[in-house]
């Protein structure tokens, strides 16, 4: 049934080539996604805790900015608002970028920084879950604030949240579909494309499915090789189940329903 | 700040709480606190639970800020504003009921952490004084496992060493031994007996009685946020002077 997707497409191409450019532009805009929402993060998270009212302030607003506004909304914010509220040459800059960029750069912006108001309340939470006499000992010992957070609580908040990490990975993974809207062409996209081409829509979208289904296995089996590797020698390992990235899911699903429109 | 405060004996006190009051809202868990610590004193600080032992530690250590009174501390005033509290801890050790190692470190790590970030010493002196401490406490065998590897004792004497590898002039203890099983503590005693040989100054809160039999110069006795009694040791377990130690006593030892 997949034999389809061997034939040659009208534009010389076999839709197997189609569906392999668009998991390259998924892949890349959930990696490169991943760590600007990583970065971005972690920072935040910080920020989420400091005392300084400035930093926490600025931090707060981030997250609920960020993370209770509709991917999809942002996503069109960033692709069709923006250009428009920059000043005119940046904005014309921006307009006239070449067809695969102007859609990606908007969409790595929207994914990554969304995914990272996720990842830093996922930080703060690591952070306000460590005992406070690692605080109270890294001050005796005269430790600054800064080298508190860098030696002391960071690496341990962050081994703390890989598992809730994990499904933030599904998370940005899954939400590249919602590129499709802005004119990407990964793979959601391009399985579209091919089931219009061919009439062939259950061979198009059950291969985009597969892939997807492999992307995910992927990466949880990466989260599971990573928890084992920075867990800490004589604690017992966290678990890393699947019902915590079932109950993670949930938001998810719900921004996506102009996506899901799409694809139906 | 060279601020220096002259003890009685003529010597420059190590410890100086003047008049300390510490409120947690309207509860005032230290009530005008005086104490005087000399340079190279040992003090057992005890008393029921509750009755502020461990805060008054905290604010000698500026972990909790005091409301009210003063402390100085090597010569440095810590009430008001500070211009560098972390300078100050680096002279005062401190040793906590929970030992409050870092378990994603090494043991060895962790000695090393404060001495290379906090003095800024080289990776390799910083280990060479590890290691060096880490054998004082008789532990050195264990330099490269982690916390949770280790027993209790064990911990608590990295937690020792730790605090001795900012070569601290005081050390304070809070409740060292309490979190250990029976057959530990004697070796965290020893530990600390030892350390109180080489002149440190201490200021331990314990209910071990053994131990401040053996190196205590005072006793300082609490109860509800004041100090209630101080006296050498033999004197406070022989012949308490208040009602209220003579109860605690009696409870601690039944
Ligand atoms: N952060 C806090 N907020 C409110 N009250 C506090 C706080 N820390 C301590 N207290 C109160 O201050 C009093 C003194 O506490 P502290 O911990 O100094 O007692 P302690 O003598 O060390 O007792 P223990 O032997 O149980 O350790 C207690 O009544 C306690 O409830
Ligand atoms: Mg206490």
């Amino acid at each position: 049934m997949f034999g389809v997707l061997f034939e040659q497409a009208a534009d010389g191409q076999r839709y197997i080539d189609w569906l392999l450019s668009g998991l390259g532009w998924t892949l890349a805009l959930a990696f490169f996604g991943w760590w600007i929402a990583f970065g971005i993060g972690v920072v935040v998270g910080i920020g989420r805790t400091v005392h300084n009212r400035v930093f926490s302030i600025a931090a707060r607003l981030y997250v609920e900015i960020f993370r209770n506004i509709p991917v999809l909304v942002q996503m069109f914010l960033w692709y069709f608002v923006l250009p428009e509220v920059v000043p005119n040459a940046l904005g014309n800059a921006i307009k006239q970028m070449p067809p695969p960029w102007a859609s990606f750069v908007p969409a790595l912006l929207c994914l990554g920084l969304y995914t990272a108001s996720r990842i830093a309340e996922q930080v703060r939470a690591g952070i306000e879950a460590l005992p406070k006499g690692q605080i109270e000992a890294a001050s005796a010992l005269g430790l600054g604030s800064y080298a508190t957070y860098r030696y002391v609580i960071v690496p341990q908040a962050l081994r703390l949240i890989v598992p809730s990490l994990t499904s933030e990975v599904m998370g940005i993974y899954k939400n590249t579909s919602v590129a499709l809207t802005i004119g990407l062409m990964e793979l959601t996209a391009q399985a579209r494309q091919i089931s219009e081409a061919t009439f062939q829509t259950f061979t198009a979208f059950g291969a985009a499915t597969i892939i997807y289904l492999c992307l995910a296995l992927v990466a949880y089996q990466a989260m599971t090789l990573i928890d084992r590797a920075v867990r800490i020698p004589g604690t017992t390992p966290a678990k890393l189940t699947v019902e915590q990235d079932l109950a993670a899911d949930g938001p998810h699903v719900e921004n996506l329903p102009g996506a899901m429109e799409v694809v139906k | 700040m060279p601020h220096q405060t002259i003890s009685n004996s003529g010597q420059p006190a190590a410890i100086v709480v003047e008049n300390v009051v510490k409120r947690y809202g309207a509860f005032a868990a230290l009530n005008d606190i005086n104490l005087e610590v000399g340079k190279g004193e040992k003090i057992v600080l005890c008393g029921p639970s509750g009755s502020g032992k461990s805060t008054l530690i905290r604010c000698i250590n500026h972990i909790e800020r005091h409301d009210g009174g003063r402390i100085v501390v090597d010569g440095v005033e810590l009430t008001g504003r500070i211009a560098d509290i972390n300078s100050v801890r680096c002279e005062v050790g401190m040793v906590f009921q929970s030992f409050n190692l870092f378990p994603h470190l090494t043991v060895a790590e962790n000695c090393m952490l404060a001495p290379m970030k906090v003095r800024g010493i080289s990776r390799s002196e910083a280990r060479d004084r590890a290691l060096s401490l880490l054998r004082k406490v008789r532990i050195q065998d264990q330099a490269d496992k982690y916390p949770a590897q280790l027993s209790g004792g064990q911990q608590q004497r990295v937690a020792i060493a730790r605090a001795l590898c900012m070569q601290p002039k005081i050390m304070l203890f809070d409740e060292p031994t309490s979190a250990l099983d029976p057959e530990m503590v004697k070796e965290v005693l020893e530990t600390m007996v030892g350390l109180a040989r080489d002149g440190m100054t201490m200021v331990c809160v314990t209910h071990e009685m053994g131990f401040a039999r053996e190196v205590a110069d005072r006793v300082v006795f609490m109860d509800r946020g004041s100090i209630v009694e101080e006296a050498a040791p033999e004197t406070f377990f022989q012949a308490p002077r208040t009602e209220r130690a003579r109860s605690f006593l009696n409870q601690i030892i039944h």
